[in-house]
């Protein structure tokens, strides 16, 4: 009983005297700086692209459709019907000779092969360079 | 009142009002920044923690359910940030010894702290907390400033609510030990004796 009513009367000078104590307040420009990167960081947010951009999409659904297109018009066909398509005249654009007639010489070939090379090497070093640097 | 005011600005914000934040920081900032400031003793990092709770309450404010009040909810980032920034440079611990304290000893320090002037009071006062270990210095602080209540705390702590209790009647000795040392003996004495 006796310890209990000595705790009321720590509890009752804690109360007492810590309420007395002023609030702190931060810098005047507080609100206006926080604020200002809260936007940073939102716009941040907004920049972060998809690896494929909605251009990107368009161009290969119209490639796609444009295949599509002419391997479907060949022949007549009926709307019960599955469509049959027809890829050739795929051949008929001969990709294969562009390359066939290609001749690349051993310096070009070197320069490549060491362009390469010296770009895997870059990116492993500069991805170290900047983890460390935003650590 | 104010919590549904909270709410007001809380939906705001959500909808894609930024600006509508500013209120709730308003409205925060100095309690969110007094909890760093206790905990930290540091202007600038509690400034900056302050600063990251409020970045870290907007990034999550879609989770925020409202179970609990927004300021508990807001409180419990700023102490899991000001936790983090103190683990951070461990430069903060100080452990002082529980002395005895009986009834004499508490009517000397009121009546001491009676005479001086509240406002070198409070001061004074403020220094004497600010000598508490880390943890029970936030606890105390939220419990008698803020007025927190038991579960409050514990929410925002994630201790269970004997620790608490352990805490805060450790931290209330310890503190009454401090003022003890803060003041000189011998006006203890002399207004103890009156």
């Amino acid at each position: 009983m006796e310890n209990h009513n000595l705790q009321k009367e720590i509890d009752a000078f804690a109360s007492k005297y810590i309420k007395e104590i002023e609030i702190e307040s931060p810098s005047l420009n507080f609100t206006a700086t926080l604020m200002k990167k809260i936007e940073a960081n939102q716009k941040k947010v907004l920049n972060q692209e998809p690896l494929i951009s909605k251009k990107g999409w368009f161009g290969i659904f119209s490639v796609i459709f444009i295949v599509l297109l002419f391997s479907s018009k060949t022949k007549e066909n009926s709307v019960f019907e599955m469509p049959k398509l027809n890829f050739s005249f795929i051949p008929s654009l001969k990709i294969n000779q562009i390359f066939e007639t290609l001749s690349i010489s051993n310096t070009t070939l070197i320069a490549f092969l060491l362009f390469g090379g010296m770009l895997l090497f870059q990116l492993f070093y500069l991805k170290n360079y900047f983890d460390k640097r935003f650590e | 009142m104010k919590t549904t005011n909270d709410q007001f600005y809380i939906e705001k914000v959500l909808k894609g009002d930024a600006n509508a934040f500013a209120f709730l920081v308003d409205s925060y900032k100095k309690m969110i920044f007094t909890l760093a400031f206790k905990m930290t003793k540091n202007r600038e990092e509690a400034e900056e923690i302050c600063q990251d709770a409020f970045i870290k309450a907007y990034q999550n404010l879609n989770k925020f359910q409202g179970d609990s009040k927004f300021s508990t909810w807001l409180y419990s980032i700023a102490y899991n940030v000001s936790l983090d920034a103190i683990k951070k440079n461990k430069k903060h611990n100080n452990t002082l010894e529980i002395n005895e304290i009986n009834y004499h000893k508490i009517a000397s320090f009121d009546t001491a702290l009676q005479q001086i002037e509240q406002k070198e009071r409070a001061k004074i006062m403020d220094n004497c907390l600010l000598k508490l270990p880390e943890d029970e210095r936030s606890i105390i602080w939220m419990f008698y400033y803020d007025e927190l209540s038991l579960k409050e705390i514990c929410e925002i702590t994630l201790l269970s609510e004997s620790n608490v209790k352990v805490k805060l009647h450790r931290a209330r000795k310890r503190l009454l030990n401090i003022v003890e040392t803060t003041f000189e003996p011998e006006i203890i004495s002399h207004y103890g004796k009156s």
